[in-house]
């Protein structure tokens, strides 16, 4: 679009060119609406017009100002609740750790053989033949079978003894498991040093047989009461750490260090 | 190009120092070219950019178009990282949910030496209260060692802590809390995810869950037999990494969430498991065998209870921490032996249901019987002596038995053996299961049918044999045994391991006849009545059992030995109504189970079923009307 621009308004001095344009776009826009090029000077084009729009700038100015706040305020916000996020995620994590370790010690004292073992350190020995009694319909009791006290000893620990050279790994007292009263091996000693019938080892390291002493029947050690002094979880359950110096290496050198940046999630996936 | 050209053009709006038609005036006017002048520098300078500007575009079109894969390949490769996220693998657990064998996730303890020394000196150069390296270095040896114990020896990991490796494992299977406490106190070592294998019952049925490798894949046993299921598959995910280690947002690609592993349920009954282990344990030590076995079976659905072998290992402490004569293998599946007697219940089977005899028959037995050429004689020296059907299993008559065995034939013998399942592997699950030794009926020789009725001349395993008597004890009905439940999927979906169509082999009352006269086995009696294997007898119980003495092979004279037996056993509790079939194998013992004198595993038998009967409080027999007759006065 080309103005045409009167003689007296070009290249004023002091101005620069792109003023010059400006002002004479003022001046047209002027014409336009019907005033002289005077009442543009000192700023009074429109100027009931410019006070109607004061208020609707203002809100303008307003809503923008409070979509400011709002967006700062959500930013925050949100930067805050992830580092909840990521603090409650890691607890999370260590929780569920604590629990798999609870879980362990449940499974552990509730198996079959470690029950076995926590009944031979109270002295309990198997019924064998048991009599039974049989409740007729008319409320008459019939013994059958002899009943016989007990006798014998405590089972042996099942499992067989490790080699001598073996590698077992003992977890660390005060873990989260640390609740369990004593460790499988400490009653594996007892009843083997304590009671007659151990799952005896020849020199060969073969199994051989072994004796019963009839009618002894074994007192609970003092040491081998829950409370005592070796709060650590239960021993056997951890498994076998590989012999270090035969383990094998990674296939590829890792290079992040442990305190440098590592992807969120899957955790601990690189380090 | 055109960004660049414009910096060219801009200055040519500048006032031009001169005109054109001067420059090249000046240049024709001297007459010879003048190299010092403006116009000479400002065309070798043009020339020289254009020059540059050629190499550029050169340089920018070769990596820009032919080099642009190889190049944007390479740094893929260098940023782009896979992340694998493990499958946990399935439990395996017994007929109660208890579990055998489950994974927890553990952490394996690293160590960059090479890297964190380097850093560790930096960070001591910036502050000098910090600890020296090798302060640091002992420091955390020592925490590894007092929380690992002899796992993990001092000198071990300073070696490792001073290597000039990259990288290195100083532990693996670190608990998840000790490894926190750890890393806590030395930030410079890492962790990582390390699934570890826990075995809550130590050696509890390992001769049947086996075990895994350093690898957490199976080794020995189901773990290994049934890797596919309960393994798992992983899952990974991509992303970029910038050269910080950092990653670049929004690359995360390919994410394929893990798949755990199925879980396993076992039809084995842990505490069962545990009392038949500890008990086969020491019948093994009490009567001096070289290996002692047993299985007991569920008599109604052909389910295994428990199978167990004496001196088995202990997978918790890990595989190779075992003695090494511990027993890896399931001897009760894998090893097939000859049965001797117990086997004769197949000729009393086969007799009864073809209405060949009856129990109450009164057979004049010798002490000794011919056959095609083979001379069979009883175990003790007798004349002729009047026992009933009855008799002759009641007090184990080899000839009797043979004279029974030849009014059945051959050919139905045959027959009757393949219906047991003799010869065939029962697929019960298991790895490494043995199908024994059958002749095929056309491979019989003239002695052949003198010794398979007596149960010499062919071998079973110890499951096979238990299965015969859970033929009888179901009612003629055999279904194949099985030890896995059901598996359990990762979604919690369970899938019933399919029931295996039972096979008939006898009538209903043909088998309640065979258990009626079994019975006679374990009747006691002062006088002629008594049966082989009194020590079964269980009190208010009916028992129904059969002995088994076989000869073994002597490899000095290739032929049967004089003093080595496999002594067997096995039996229906109870006789009337059955709940449990037991079977028995002692490897050459020199006495009996409970060490006492002879050769029976009778008393163990009774140890196993009178502890089932007792703990699931199995109504008492009814009294049998009559005592049994095995010979008559």
């Amino acid at each position: 679009m080309t103005v045409k621009v009167p003689p007296s308004q070009r290249r004023q001095p002091g101005r620069s060119t792109a003023a010059q344009r400006a002002y004479q776009r003022r001046s047209q826009r002027a014409a336009q609406l019907g005033l002289s090029p005077t009442e543009t000077r000192g700023r009074r084009l429109g100027g009931g017009r410019v006070r109607t729009r004061i208020p609707f700038v203002a809100t303008i100015i307003a809503l923008l100002g409070v979509g400011m706040a709002v967006t700062l305020l959500l930013t925050t916000r949100a930067t805050e609740d992830s580092y909840e996020l990521s603090a409650a995620r890691a607890y999370n994590e260590s929780l569920t750790q604590k629990r798999a370790v609870l879980q362990r010690d449940v499974e552990t004292g509730n198996s079959a053989p470690a029950l076995a073992l926590a009944a031979a350190r109270l002295g309990m020995i198997p019924a064998g033949q048991v009599a039974r009694l049989v409740v007729a319909e008319d409320g008459s009791v019939q013994v059958v079978g002899d009943p016989v006290p007990a006798q014998g000893a405590p089972p042996a620990p099942l499992d067989p003894p490790a080699r001598a050279d073996a590698r077992i790994q003992t977890p660390l007292a005060g873990s989260p498991g640390a609740e369990s009263p004593r460790p499988l091996e400490d009653v594996r000693e007892d009843v083997q040093e304590g009671q007659p019938r151990p799952r005896s080892v020849g020199d060969d390291g073969r199994r051989a047989a072994s004796t019963v002493e009839e009618g002894q029947t074994p007192a609970p050690e003092p040491g081998a009461t829950p409370e005592g002094p070796a709060p650590a979880p239960a021993a056997p359950v951890a498994e076998q750490s590989t012999i270090v110096s035969e383990l094998p290496q990674p296939e590829a050198p890792r290079s992040i260090a442990p305190g440098q940046t590592v992807p969120p999630e899957p955790e601990d996936g690189l380090r | 190009m055109t960004d660049r050209s414009t910096p060219r053009r801009a200055p040519r709006r500048r006032p031009a120092p001169a005109p054109r038609g001067v420059r090249a005036r000046t240049t024709t006017r001297s007459g010879k070219r003048d190299r010092t002048g403006f116009p000479y520098r400002n065309r070798v300078g043009r020339a020289v950019m254009f020059g540059a500007l050629g190499l550029a575009v050169l340089q920018l079109l070769s990596v820009q178009l032919v080099q642009a894969p190889s190049l944007s390949a390479e740094a893929a490769s260098q940023r782009t990282t896979r992340l694998v996220e493990p499958a946990t693998r399935g439990t395996i657990a017994d007929r109660n949910g208890n579990p055998l064998a489950y994974t927890m996730e553990a952490k394996a303890l690293t160590f960059q030496p090479v890297r964190v020394r380097k850093e560790l000196e930096e960070e001591r150069a910036k502050d000098p209260s910090l600890p020296t390296v090798p302060e640091y270095l002992d420091g955390v040896a020592t925490a590894i060692h007092d929380a690992l114990g002899a796992a993990a020896p001092k000198e071990d990991l300073l070696d490792l802590l001073e290597s000039d490796e990259t990288f290195v494992y100083l532990a693996r299977g670190v608990d998840p809390g000790v490894a926190a406490e750890i890393v806590d106190e030395y930030d410079k070592v890492g962790t990582e995810r390390q699934d570890i294998r826990l075995y809550p019952g130590g050696s509890l049925a390992a001769n049947i869950v086996g075990a895994t490798g350093w690898d957490g894949h199976g080794l020995i046993g189901l773990e290994a037999s049934m890797d596919a299921i309960l393994a798992g598959t992983d899952g990974s995910s991509t992303y970029d990494r910038g050269s910080d280690g950092a990653v670049i947002p929004g690359s995360w690609r390919d994410r394929q969430p893990a798949v755990d592993g199925s879980s396993v349920e076992l039809t084995i009954d842990n505490d069962l498991q545990y009392h038949v282990q500890q008990e086969v344990q020491r019948a093994k030590e009490l009567s001096g065998a070289r290996s002692a076995s047993a299985v007991v079976l569920d008599a109604l659905t052909g389910e295994v209870l428990a199978m167990s072998n004496d001196g088995t290992f202990d997978p918790s402490i890990g595989v190779a921490n075992n003695p090494p004569d511990a027993e890896m293998g399931n001897l009760a599946v894998s090893s097939p032996f000859e049965p001797g007697s117990v086997n004769k219940i197949i000729t009393a089977a086969a007799a009864i249901e073809d209405g060949l005899t009856t129990p109450d028959e009164v057979l004049q037995v010798p002490g000794s019987i011919t056959m095609a050429g083979a001379t069979v004689k009883d175990a003790w020296d007798h004349g002729v002596v009047p026992y009933t059907t009855t008799g002759v299993f009641g007090k184990s008559s080899n000839v009797g038995t043979l004279m029974l065995a030849q009014r059945i034939g051959e050919d139905r013998f045959a027959q009757m053996l393949d219906l047991f399942g003799l010869g065939q592997r029962t697929e019960v699950g298991l790895p490494g299961e043995s199908a024994g030794l059958l002749p095929s009926r056309e491979q019989w020789s003239g002695g052949t049918f003198a010794n398979l009725p007596i149960g010499q001349g062919l071998s079973m395993t110890l499951l096979q044999m238990t299965a015969i008597y859970q033929t009888i004890a179901n009612d003629g009905e055999r279904i194949p045994p099985r030890i896995v439940r059901a598996t359990i999927g990762p979604d919690g979906s369970r899938t019933e391991t399919p029931v295996p169509d039972p096979i008939r082999v006898i009538s209903p009352q043909t088998a309640a006849t065979v258990r009626d006269m079994f019975r006679s086995v374990v009747q006691d009696d002062t006088g002629n009545q008594r049966g082989t294997g009194t020590g079964a007898a269980i009190e208010g119980y009916q028992i129904s059992g059969k002995t088994g003495t076989a000869q073994q092979i002597d490899p000095n004279c290739k032929c049967y030995s004089n003093s080595e037996y496999w002594i067997t056993f096995a039996g229906i509790a109870p006789a009337d109504d059955p709940r449990y079939v037991v079977g028995i194998m002692l490897d050459a013992p020199t006495r009996s189970s409970d060490g006492s004198g002879g050769q029976s595993a009778a008393p163990l038998f009774r140890t196993i079923a009178s502890w089932l009967l007792q703990r699931d409080a199995v109504p008492l027999s009814t009294e049998p009307e009559s005592r049994l007759i095995l010979q008559i006065d």
